[in-house]
């Protein structure tokens, strides 16, 4: 009898952390939106980071711009983890290598990071942070994986970019009422998310 | 006492207060061809602490000549929950000097390294050719008020210098992990992602369509 169920099939492993902000209350997507990930493992063996800001950086010339610092990653991870509503205008997307530097996680405090891709540059700060929650389960998508995250919802979230502030509001996320229940905050931080293969029988 | 009952498209909120989330390096070394140990390593870096602040602290003991055994931190108020966190398991006092030390981390798909640098003291750790990794989920090996869940890939080989000066030695089984995992796990580990969340309240899982 041992203590831990262990998986071997690890599929992914990542902090993934977004922020949608709405101009407009109506607004059935968010005017702006920035999902960052901070892979660990990926099937393909590629780690590092990719940053998608979308509808954010028009002055940019792309609806969709990526930050990364490994390109290799971005193909990787666009076909499960490119938001889905802007999908139309990936083929359009700009890329471009960054570097990223992250800073904070205090508890109630902030998380910040500092993007800087040649002459553009991106600064993201989640604040206010609620204390998290460790949830697990079915991915919401219906995929067959599991997943584990630990999820901190942050009431306030900035964003700089090239020096000028996005606007928008932070707003409750209903997407996430069924997989949790109740809406989250539109700026989220997940951290140590762990995706295993559901078809695997884990041993005990 | 109702257990977790997983629930298609629906996630289990775990009720317990997350105490903190980590990334571990462990590394220990024999005498070659010997059970002697030579170098014992615990590398904790802390991404989120319910209590104190992230922040990383390192075990080193280095047990040949010249010997060494110290504590490297930059976060001192980890240092006493770790300590408390040790007395509370049962394990005997780490009375070793404690160091403020700057860490830097560059982890790749195979490879994890730590460079740690204090007054008078450079460290640089290296966990080289990882094996694909493991999801462990369940009571914490050392501390039974805490479920605990990481992503852990034994390496295949390790590199360490003190001060420019390499510590060779062997890996071995480290036997234990067996009564947790039901194997040995290899003598350099590193553990991605570690989530610690107090067990109090266990059993009432909360799950929105019970």
């Amino acid at each position: 009898m041992t203590a831990a169920t262990v998986h071997t099939e690890v599929d992914h492993a990542m902090d993934h952390i977004v922020a949608g902000l709405r101009t407009d209350a109506d607004q059935d997507r968010p005017a702006h939106y920035f999902s960052l990930f901070r892979f660990s493992h990926t099937p393909a063996g590629e780690t590092g980071h990719v940053l998608f800001v979308c509808d954010a950086a028009a002055a940019l010339g792309s609806v969709i711009t990526v930050w990364t610092d490994n390109p290799r990653l971005v193909d990787v991870c666009i076909p499960r983890f490119a938001p889905g509503a802007w999908k139309d205008h990936l083929d359009a997307a700009v890329t471009r290598e960054a570097s990223f530097e992250r800073s904070g996680l205090a508890v109630a405090s902030r998380l910040s990071y500092q993007i800087v891709a040649g002459d553009w540059t991106c600064e993201l700060t989640w604040s206010d942070l609620a204390a998290p929650i460790w949830a697990s389960g079915p991915v919401p998508s219906g995929l067959a994986f599991r997943i584990s995250s630990l999820m901190i919802e942050a009431a306030s979230f900035s964003a700089v970019l090239n020096g000028e502030v996005v606007g928008g509001e932070v707003y409750p996320n209903p997407v996430w009422v069924p997989w949790v229940g109740k809406p989250l905050s539109s700026a989220l931080i997940a951290l140590s998310e762990v995706i295993v293969s559901e078809s695997e029988e884990a041993t005990a | 006492m109702n257990q977790p009952t997983p629930v298609v498209n629906t996630a289990e909120l775990h009720p317990g207060k997350v105490l903190r989330v980590c990334n571990h390096g462990g590394l220990q070394l024999r005498h070659s061809g010997t059970e002697t140990l030579r170098l014992y390593l615990s590398l904790y870096d802390y991404e989120y602490d319910a209590d104190d602040g992230p922040g990383r602290v390192c075990v080193l003991r280095v047990l040949d000549e010249p010997a060494l055994e110290v504590v490297l931190t930059d976060n001192e108020g980890l240092v006493t929950a770790f300590h408390g966190r040790r007395a509370a398991g049962g394990y005997a006092p780490l009375d070793f000097p404690v160091r403020q030390a700057r860490f830097d981390r560059v982890f790749t798909a195979s490879t994890a390294r730590w460079t740690v640098t204090a007054d008078g003291l450079d460290l640089d750790v290296e966990f080289l050719d990882l094996a694909p990794p493991t999801l462990t989920v369940g009571l914490h090996p050392t501390d039974a008020s805490v479920d605990t869940i990481g992503v852990a890939s034994e390496a295949e080989s390790a590199r360490i210098t003190v001060n420019g000066r390499t510590i060779d030695g062997d890996l071995f089984a480290n036997e234990g992990y067996r009564p947790w995992v039901g194997h040995a796990f290899r003598s350099a580990l590193v553990t991605m992602s570690e989530i610690h969340v107090d067990r109090a309240g266990r059993g009432v899982v909360v799950n929105h369509d019970a």
